[in-house]
């Protein structure tokens, strides 16, 4: 639930017309877009942290210890594969966790103090 | 003073920004630089400006309205010109190329998909569909969770199974929808998303397009969602990383 409520913040604060959906693609307003090469790119600090976040997720000591801890913590013994069980079986805490992610928020949300 | 570009469109675009702001601060007023048959809409640039989201919504509102009204080339957030005579010279230097891409992008919108594993689901999902880890975790389990090493190497072992499964995944996404669209565009990767995907959509093909994804969310695992985001402003296909 904490991750719905962090995803939807934006929504609330900014009273900006597509400030909600504007937090879901702002990787494409940073990372696509128009480049004219004579131009220069202001320093925008934090910008790394958005690309390279995904792959931290995945891969690195982190995400294999954070995946053992996950797995280990299902008892699959005899369990046989059953199309659809998984969505009852579903741990919120985890999904939550993933969508409120500190790059994501970090991006979005925590720059603007500095 | 530098002048800080929000977008590139035809001299003859209404532009209706009379409301809008520039980034920064002291929120400038915007101006435009006309060149031949092509303007850019420009303010003063800030002396300071990191992604923040006041600035990130300003942009994005300015390239947004001019959206609403009419085919533009939204440029990336940041890029700043020397002054209004360097953006004049880069307009009349590049405008065979801006006007090709004006002409592509006319009835067409970005329609930016992201697709979500919710984690813990599809990681049971990845063990029930795979024996060796199964049987892995199951004797790790038993072992009372096994060591540090133990655990770090059965973490890479799933991380493997997880991207292996995540592009597959994506795959998926990309080619049911790829036929009722005229451009694709993988986006950058996002925290948490399996796929990050923008696709260039005739406006008289979204029927089509929005039928496909329903199809498919109709038949993705119950572990996965597909988010739809948009019509955008076209940023993935300006030319730059478009594929």
């Amino acid at each position: 639930m904490s991750g719905m409520t962090m995803a939807q913040m934006p929504q609330t604060t900014s009273g900006g017309r597509l400030s909600g959906e504007l937090y879901k693609v702002v990787e494409l307003i940073l990372d696509r877009g128009l480049v004219i090469d004579v131009f220069v790119r202001v320093s925008v600090i934090g910008l790394e942290v958005l690309t390279i976040d995904a792959r931290v997720v995945v891969a690195g000591v982190d995400a294999y210890l954070r995946f053992a801890e996950v797995c280990g913590r299902m008892d699959l013994t005899g369990g046989t594969p059953r199309i659809g069980a998984t969505r009852a079986l579903e741990l919120p805490g985890l999904a939550a966790q993933m969508a409120a992610s500190p790059a994501r928020t970090e991006i979005g949300m925590a720059r603007d103090d500095r | 003073m530098s002048s800080y570009v929000y977008c590139v469109t035809r001299a003859s675009h209404p532009l209706p920004l009379e409301d809008a702001v520039g980034v920064g601060e002291h929120a400038p007023a915007l101006r435009l630089v006309r060149e031949q048959d092509l303007v850019a809409v420009v303010s003063d640039a800030p002396a300071r400006l990191r992604p923040k989201r006041r600035d990130l919504v300003k942009h994005d509102a300015v390239v947004g309205r001019a959206y609403a009204a009419g085919t533009v080339l939204p440029m990336r957030f940041g890029m700043v010109a020397l002054d209004d005579e360097a953006v004049r010279v880069a307009l009349r230097s590049r405008a065979p190329r801006y006007r090709e891409l004006l002409s592509r992008i006319d009835g067409h919108v970005e329609l930016n998909v992201k697709g979500v594993h919710a984690e813990a689901a599809f990681l049971r999902d990845t063990l029930l569909q795979n024996d060796e880890l199964r049987a892995r975790n199951n004797a790790l389990r038993a072992a009372g969770g096994g060591t540090h090493e133990d655990k770090l190497a059965f973490g890479e072992q799933v991380a493997a199974a997880v991207a292996e499964r995540r592009e597959r995944d994506a795959s998926h996404v990309i080619a049911r929808l790829r036929p009722h669209v005229a451009q694709v565009c993988r986006g950058p990767a996002v925290a948490g998303c399996f796929v990050n995907v923008s696709f260039l959509v005739a406006s008289d093909a979204r029927t089509h397009f929005d039928g496909a994804l329903t199809r498919l969310r109709g038949e993705m695992p119950g572990y996965a969602s597909v988010d739809l985001y948009g019509p955008l402003p076209p940023y993935s296909f300006v030319g730059n990383e478009a594929a």
